[in-house]
């Protein structure tokens, strides 16, 4: 055998080998990598990949259908919540919802967020491919209306995850949608409704008896605890509850959670009646306990009775002691947002307590290299790490630098960072060890950071994976982060301002690009990432 | 239903022609060779053109294993446990040559359990590689224009997670 044909063979079989292994590379990135080996695979890989996030912003219905026309879950993404006060960079969903109606036949789930939304694309949607959809979430978006999902309550029957999140209505005109949602359903696993509008609990409570079998997960918004017993009487799988609580005292005696709960989010229950979570706090994973209106309580009872608990979104007002005492009872806790004031003390018990943590959000009133340090040493599993420092002086191990060095080189796999410091928090070094160390961030957040220009510089000779980079407070002029920040070539997003102010001013936010010279300092910057990506 | 009266043995020959004899029971995991015992052309040897003897070998050994049947309820969760060990023992093999040609093997013998075993592990080895070093990994050409491969490159990076 010639030894050019035998070596043509054997890339054959190798290319025979990989065209097998492709459905069984799950992670995108890896996915991704294989794409741009040759015309050929990344034809494979579109035509098996079952699920996509597209950023609207950088594609077009015709391009994701030319390369992922099989796909099963979508979900379609606007610009971050910070470019979308300027109208200039509202997605509007129309021309993807009439390429969803032409194509993408295997559609199964469709995820939309932060985008214009209008009944008609509701109707089209729920026409064309409502009878195929097992889940519709629908989180951030604006000007539809409530007569839009009449269309989804009429046809998209087979829904097993309905979640209307956090959206901005055109207009709120009845509940007749709701009403036909609850009678044409029979197998709704997880609703959701965290809406800004009351409604009657008794289209809940048919809803709950009409899919007595399946629902499992319950989310609303405002609520009256009171007015769900029936509900919760009939969805006797019910594991996950979240809703805000409006009742008074008195009016919740007798109430009952289902037996099986396993997630509890609630806002205002009265701490006399904290009776009504006792019973199942032993098997509880998930506990966020709100105050909305009441004021903040101690709430070190929870942590100690909750040996199981996942995720915990925490207002006590105990400071380091409350840290202290989840760090000793809730050994399995993987996330936790601390929203009390603590310190470095505090911080370093909950990282040596809970090594499993995956998420840390806590607010500082006090913070040293050290306990940075132990961040490092304690939390290998952390992805998601946002610290603030409060403004209060008496700071006693400024700047940060070898800290964040530390935190950084022991957790590897941190892909999310935020630090909101005070000025000479972090220095240029810091901003360096950043770059270098923060090989798997995909975004960072940096609040009153840095000394020059120069750390910005050397910041973004790093950072390869980064994607979203939000800078505010911080010493850098405009030109320089517009000429430095995109070496970053996996960057989508930028926000930037240099201002100290709360950046909610948003009528001078016009949305110009960066060649805006009237750099007023005060005025809120942003740039509209990759000016150069053409579709 | 099946009877452990009878171990009727099928032979197969590889492609290196290598004779191996394995009980009709075992052998059924492959649905390409059940196929062929339905249609009643396993009288003679079976011969699968496509595997080699040193392949041939490490797959029945795969199916021979799979094939125990556990006693009761609490040997059975002993054998779980025991094939999930065999199984991660069984794809660390010293060539990377020889994870292909089980992959193939198990693709031409249409055995779907080894099929995703080994897919899983050539997949998993795939994990954080670059470009270059995939193409280099299965001899691939690169035939995109460098404009078709930047235009991927950045619709991976800012379009499509």
């Amino acid at each position: 055998m010639a030894p050019t044909k035998h070596k043509l063979e054997t890339t054959k079989l190798e290319e025979e080998v990989l065209d097998l292994v492709i459905p069984y590379i799950h992670n995108v990135e890896d996915q991704n990598s294989v794409s741009l080996v040759s015309r050929k695979l990344c034809e494979i890989v579109g035509i098996t990949r079952k699920r996509v996030t597209v950023h609207t912003l950088y594609s077009n219905p015709s391009r994701l259908s030319k390369r992922f026309p099989f796909i099963e879950s979508l979900t379609l993404k606007g610009p971050p919540s910070d470019f979308i006060r300027t109208r200039h960079y509202a997605v509007r969903i129309t021309p993807w919802i009439e390429q969803l109606a032409l194509e993408f036949r295997c559609l199964k789930e469709l995820h939309l967020c932060r985008l214009v939304v209008h009944d008609e694309d509701i109707q089209t949607l729920a026409r064309t491919r409502g009878k195929d959809l097992r889940s519709l979430k629908i989180r951030k978006c604006e000007k539809f209306s409530t007569d839009g999902l009449r269309h989804v309550s009429k046809y998209c029957n087979k829904l097993t995850t309905l979640c209307l999140e956090y959206c901005d209505y055109r207009k709120v005109t009845d509940e007749i949608w709701l009403h036909q949602l609850a009678l044409n359903s029979t197998v709704l696993e997880r609703f959701s409704l965290k809406d800004p509008f009351m409604f009657d609990a008794k289209y809940l409570t048919l809803l709950a008896k009409n899919c007595c079998n399946s629902l499992i997960s319950l989310k609303l918004g405002e609520c009256y605890l009171s007015n769900l017993g029936d509900a919760f009487r009939y969805a006797v799988r019910l594991e996950h509850f979240s809703g805000d609580n409006w009742d008074q005292v008195n009016e919740l005696v007798g109430f009952q959670f289902p037996p099986n709960m396993r997630s509890l989010s609630i806002g205002d229950l009265p701490v006399t009646r904290y009776s009504i979570v006792l019973p199942f706090l032993n098997q509880i994973r998930k506990l966020k306990l709100l105050a909305v209106t009441l004021n903040h309580k101690c709430q070190c009872l929870f942590f100690e009775k909750c040996p199981n608990l996942e995720v915990l979104f925490t207002q006590d007002v105990c400071g380091d002691r409350g840290l202290q005492v989840i760090g000793q009872f809730c050994k399995k806790l993987r996330k936790l947002t601390h929203n009390g004031v603590v310190t470095h003390v505090g911080l370093i018990d909950v990282a040596k307590g809970c090594t499993n943590l995956e998420s840390l959000k806590v607010s500082l009133r006090d913070v040293t290299n050290e306990a940075l340090e132990c961040v490092g040493t304690h939390l290998k599993n952390l992805r998601d790490f946002r610290i603030r420092l409060g403004k209060e002086d008496g700071i006693t191990d400024l700047p940060l630098d070898n800290g964040v060095r530390a935190m950084l080189m022991g957790c590897n796999k941190l892909e999310r960072l935020d630090i909101s410091l005070r000025h000479e928090g972090l220095t240029d070094v810091g901003l360096e060890y950043i770059g270098k160390y923060g090989a798997n961030l995909r975004s960072l957040s940096l609040t009153h950071i840095g000394k020059s220009n120069a750390g910005l510089v050397k910041l973004s000779e790093g950072c390869p994976r980064l994607r979203k980079l939000k800078l505010r407070g911080c010493p850098f002029c405009e030109q320089v982060v517009a000429r430095y920040v995109f070496n970053i070539l996996s960057l989508r997003y930028v926000w930037f301002d240099n201002t100290d102010r709360e950046s909610s001013d948003g009528e001078s936010s016009d949305g110009e690009s960066s060649d805006g010279e009237s750099s007023d300092c005060v005025r809120t910057y942003l740039a509209l990432t990759r000016p150069e990506f053409q579709l | 239903m099946s009877s452990s009266s009878s171990s009727k043995m099928i032979e197969l020959r590889s492609s290196d022609g290598e004779t191996f004899h394995v009980e009709e029971t075992v052998v059924l995991q492959s649905e390409t060779i059940k196929q062929m015992i339905d249609d009643d052309c396993a009288n003679a040897a079976i011969p699968l053109p496509n595997v080699t003897s040193m392949t041939l070998a490490k797959v029945i050994e795969y199916i021979k294993k799979h094939a125990e049947k556990p006693k009761d309820d609490d040997d059975k969760k002993v054998a779980e446990e025991d094939l999930k060990k065999f199984d991660a023992e069984f794809v660390k093999v010293d060539q990377e040559s020889m994870l292909f040609d089980l992959v193939r093997a198990a693709n031409y013998l249409n055995i779907k359990s080894l099929l995703d075993l080994t897919c899983q592990a050539v997949a998993d080895s795939i994990k954080d590689l670059s470009v270059e070093e995939v193409r280099k990994k299965f001899n691939i050409q690169n035939d995109f224009t460098p404009e078709e491969e930047a235009k991927v490159r950045k619709e991976n990076a800012w379009a499509f997670d």
